[in-house]
């Protein structure tokens, strides 16, 4: 899976929970999950399982707590996958 | 330090469904998770000890920019009066948690007591949940600014590292400062100083701190503060 798949499906994981919506038409790597897209705190830990799930990987929260934008997640995700 | 966090209960995403299934055992500690009810009551539970985990990081934070949000680590201690503690490791953090229908409102300090801190919640209106961000920094700075009777006008917040940071006439004020909203609800702690009118400027620039109130400040922000009332039996949270 590329970076750019990744991407796609880490935005159509995250759009439910986003609360910006116009932020979510512009969004990109360098869009920011809770600031630009307004994702909940609580809603993250959903949005993490989800990413678990859909990835088959395991994100412990120190991995978590790291990812502050889009991009934070591909390549989190990327490097998980390997 | 300081930190405070506010749930909405009637926002679709408090709802039971709208949680992964995983969800409890990814933040609530093994006790924690045995401790929640499994009539109607949990939805309120849940909140209440989500709300405490994460005011309890907001004050951590502030101490170090090294803590991790990882809500297990995050222990609640709470009593049937809703009023405990929070333990991070070997920190431990008084804790106290509000609820006004809807509203479930958390504040953590570093005296169990909570003398001097201001804190409060209220709903939004439809207008002001057009921009929730700017509403608590309105219900916020009104609320500072009539308890040490100052000028809105004077008043503003600013987030530095992402810390909100209160601003008087242009210049940083040494008060600890948490802001939440959440769904219809706005919620806010600061740790403030006295702040005379007269003085208020000249102890900004010259003191680099100010003294701490002397008639204190209470925990009810005026008029738009929750007050505690308890909806369903609490229980032992422990």
């Amino acid at each position: 899976m590329d970076q750019t798949e990744i991407f796609e499906k880490v935005v159509k994981i995250l759009t439910p929970y986003v609360k910006n919506q116009q932020a979510l038409e512009g969004v990109s790597l360098a869009t920011h999950i809770l600031d630009d897209l307004k994702v909940n705190s609580a809603r993250l830990v959903d949005v993490v399982l989800e990413f678990e799930d859909a990835f088959d990987i395991e994100i412990d929260d120190d991995d978590v707590d790291k990812v502050e934008t889009v991009g934070n997640a591909v390549e989190l995700i990327e490097a998980k996958i390997g | 330090m300081i930190g405070n966090d506010v749930v909405d209960l009637s926002d679709p995403e408090s709802s039971r469904d709208a949680r992964h299934p995983r969800f409890d055992h990814r933040v609530f500690t093994p006790e924690e998770v045995r401790s929640l009810p499994t009539d109607h009551s949990d939805l309120q539970k849940r909140w209440i000890l989500w709300s405490a985990k994460e005011a309890a990081y907001k004050a951590a934070r502030r101490e170090s920019a090294e803590v991790v949000f990882s809500p297990t680590r995050f222990v609640v201690e709470l009593d049937r009066s809703l009023c405990g503690t929070v333990r991070y490791g070997i920190r431990r953090w008084p804790a106290r948690v509000q609820i006004d229908g809807d509203c479930v409102h958390a504040v953590v300090s570093e005296d169990a007591s909570f003398a001097g801190i201001l804190s409060g919640a209220r709903r939004l209106t439809s207008t002001e949940l057009c921009d929730p961000s700017e509403a608590v920094r309105r219900f916020t700075l009104s609320s500072i600014a009539t308890e040490l009777d100052l000028a809105i006008a004077d008043l503003r917040i600013e987030k530095i590292d992402r810390i909100p940071q209160l601003i008087l006439a242009g210049r940083a004020v040494p008060a600890a400062l948490s802001l939440s909203h959440h769904g219809s609800y706005a919620g806010f702690a600061c740790r403030a100083p006295r702040i005379g009118k007269a003085d208020r400027i000249s102890q900004c620039v010259t003191a680099g701190g100010f003294a701490h109130s002397s008639r204190g400040l209470s925990h009810a922000a005026s008029s738009t503060s929750i007050a505690y009332r308890p909806q369903v039996e609490q229980g032992d949270l422990r």
